[in-house]
């Protein structure tokens, strides 16, 4: 409980125009705020150009970006480490060096300097880093793939989709999805086959419809095409398949 | 083009619609909205818009998995206040210290309003907790009613009423300090 609303408990009659009050102020202040942007009127062309760039490429461009600055991070948290270790280890040798003072030198390679460790440990994880780039970005596609393929919805509209944008921006669905069908011949002939049956498709429709929609939603949205030429959207039984967990 | 979200008219959505039909449509109805929102969360135009570009980016993903025009809008509406959630700490880390702000431009964000009383609530919005902020973001500049606005910050109702009464009574003691 707030003290506003106990202050509206205690005086209601003076504190409900109050409220109404500072309501309208508050909407007035943000529409003032915020209405008159303007925003870069190049939009829709930049997001369609994040849609064109292959997920893929955009994914393994994240992920070495991440590496990058992993590694970055790692570098600069055990520098301290490095610096410590290496001071501790020229300290032991000057000892070792007064013990025995008719060892010889060290070794070339071990009187570097103190930046030797550091570079090689630099260099480590570079490679660990670019290793697992490697390694890794091949895996989560062939998962990807793998996914998109065995699931019922296959993600064929965002992936249709996201080609269709980057050569057709202003063409039709069906021109964009003809070309796009026939990349995955499985998966079109078994919509191809579950439309085939359903008696109230037209033959149209089915067309736009079938490449455009997933076949998950093929089967939900095709019957709402020809008995309701208002558009509308109606719900429909077999919309309970979609996934409990499709928000984001 | 200028309308509140929860004003805007969904024009009626075809069954033959694919995704990137679908989100010029969305583009050209909601774009601006969702910037404002997004600029208000965010305080930046240029990070307000990039956070709704990736919120339509998301959505033209996951479009198999909208049923219809106003899923697709609650989507991007959440979609864009987690974004506009998770800015800023991307900004902290890529720019440990950002340079101040600059002078306000005219006629874009919480720097240019009319009146005194605007602006002393519009800096008492920018001290105020997030959560709170998104909570009056969504509900006095998109309208919306507690349900949506608890389906788009991905809390309860009971969260969202917290959230505006403690953020209204922050803003009603800021406005009577002023008077």
């Amino acid at each position: 409980m707030s003290a506003r609303e106990g202050r509206d408990r205690h005086d209601p009659v003076r504190a409900m125009p109050a409220r109404r009050d500072l309501d309208d102020v508050l909407r007035r202040a943000l529409h003032a705020a915020a209405d008159p942007i303007e925003p870069a009127g190049d939009g829709l062309t930049r997001i369609m150009h994040r849609l064109s760039t292959p997920s893929a490429i955009r994914q393994a461009t994240l992920l070495v970006t991440d590496c990058a600055d992993l590694a970055r991070l790692i570098t600069i948290w055990l520098e301290p480490a490095f610096t410590g270790a290496t001071r501790l280890r020229w300290r032991h040798d000057a000892g070792y060096r007064r013990e025995l003072p008719h060892q010889p030198a060290w070794p070339p390679m071990r009187r570097a300097g103190p930046w030797l460790r550091p570079a090689l440990a630099v260099v480590g994880a570079a490679a660990i880093v670019v290793l697992a780039v490697v390694v890794l970005g091949p895996v989560r596609q062939i998962v990807t793939r793998t996914s998109l393929n065995t699931g019922p919805g296959t993600g064929a509209p965002a992936h249709a989709g996201a080609h269709s944008t980057s050569g057709s921006h202003g063409q039709s669905p069906t021109a964009s999805l003809t070309r796009t069908s026939p990349t995955r011949p499985g998966t079109t002939s078994a919509k191809a086959g579950r439309t085939s049956h359903r008696p109230g498709t037209t033959p149209t429709s089915s067309p736009a419809v079938t490449p455009s929609v997933s076949p998950a939603a093929s089967p939900s949205q095709s019957p709402g095409v020809t008995p309701t030429p208002s558009k509308t959207h109606k719900p429909h039984p077999s919309k309970s398949k979609t996934p409990p967990g499709h928000n984001s | 083009m200028n309308r509140p979200l929860a004003d805007a008219a969904l024009a009626p959505i075809s069954v033959q619609w694919d995704a990137d039909r679908a989100l010029t449509a969305m583009y050209g109805d909601h774009y601006q909205c969702l910037v404002g929102l997004a600029l208000l969360l965010v305080q930046d135009l240029t990070t307000a818009e990039d956070v709704v570009q990736d919120s339509f980016v998301a959505m033209h993903t996951a479009w198999r998995r909208q049923r219809d025009g106003d899923e697709a809008l609650a989507y991007l509406r959440r979609s864009v206040v987690n974004r506009s959630r998770s800015a800023p700490r991307h900004r902290a880390v890529i720019e440990p210290n950002p340079s101040p702000p600059g002078p306000a431009v005219p006629g874009a964000g919480l720097g240019a309003l009319p009146s005194p009383e605007q602006a002393t609530v519009a800096g008492a919005l920018r001290s105020l907790p997030a959560r709170q902020r998104e909570a009056l973001v969504l509900r006095y500049y998109d309208d919306l009613p507690e349900a949506q606005v608890a389906a788009a910050m991905g809390v309860s109702q009971g969260a969202v009423r917290r959230h505006l009464a403690r953020a209204t009574a922050a803003l009603q003691m800021v406005v009577e300090m002023d008077q």
